[in-house]
């Protein structure tokens, strides 16, 4: 398993994202979504394989960046945050 | 009198009922077709046509408003939330959870909790020596 964090800026105004944002909370069902345009997730896939898996469902304006995250992290979140981070499998 | 409207503005008042605000639920919908209807129904019987005609257009529109109540009223047993699902709702239903899987939260009950830094994850910091 690896933790992946997903941010994007979505520039279509008009346009539904709903199913990106589906797609992204139930990959795997475990998701932390404690930012505007970030979230957290745990998954199976890459970085790569992931954000291509996202590519359906945004727009050549938009921008999506996916990152796999490392056990080395700090700032500033609710406790339940902080639990939920620490409970992964990195 | 402090409050009490004047005549221009009950008749702004009155033709703003007519004006074409947008319709966003079923519901707002029907109350307009209804008000439609009876101010139609109204207005023909002044009209100058025959009596006959006359009857026949108020009977016309008082069907349709019975089968318009009729229709509210199944609606209302079964689904009520259907009648007032608009925009708004739309946009309530689809709004974006926020925290984790274990539990959402709105941004609002976020923002309200108190953060803290994480004390968990870390190892204690090494004490760093500076380079001779």
């Amino acid at each position: 398993m690896s933790v992946l964090l997903v941010s994007y800026a979505l520039r279509n105004n008009t346009k539904d994202y709903s199913p990106l944002y589906d797609a992204i909370k139930n990959h795997t069902g475990l998701w932390f979504h404690y930012f505007e345009n970030i979230w957290i997730i745990e998954s199976t896939l890459t970085a790569d394989a992931f954000a291509k898996s996202l590519y359906p469902f945004i727009e050549t304006t938009d921008h999506l960046l996916v990152i796999r995250l490392q056990k080395e992290y700090q700032g500033w979140l609710p406790k339940e945050a902080w639990e939920w981070l620490n409970n992964r499998q990195y | 009198m402090p409050g009490e409207m004047s005549f221009w503005d009950q008749i702004t008042r009155v033709i703003s009922l007519f004006a074409s605000q947008e319709v966003k639920t079923p519901l707002s919908f029907v109350f307009r077709v209804s008000l439609y209807l009876a101010v139609f129904a109204a207005l023909a019987l002044f009209a100058p046509i025959t009596q006959p005609f006359k009857v026949g257009i108020a009977v016309c529109a008082g069907s349709l408003v019975f089968l318009l109540v009729a229709f509210v009223a199944v609606f209302g047993w079964f689904k009520p939330t259907n009648l007032v699902y608009g925009e708004a709702g739309h946009r309530a239903e689809r709004r974006l959870e926020f925290g984790t899987n274990r539990r959402s939260q709105s941004i609002v009950e976020i923002e309200a909790t108190k953060s803290e830094s994480n004390k968990g994850q870390l190892p204690p910091p090494e004490k760093i020596e500076d380079d001779v």
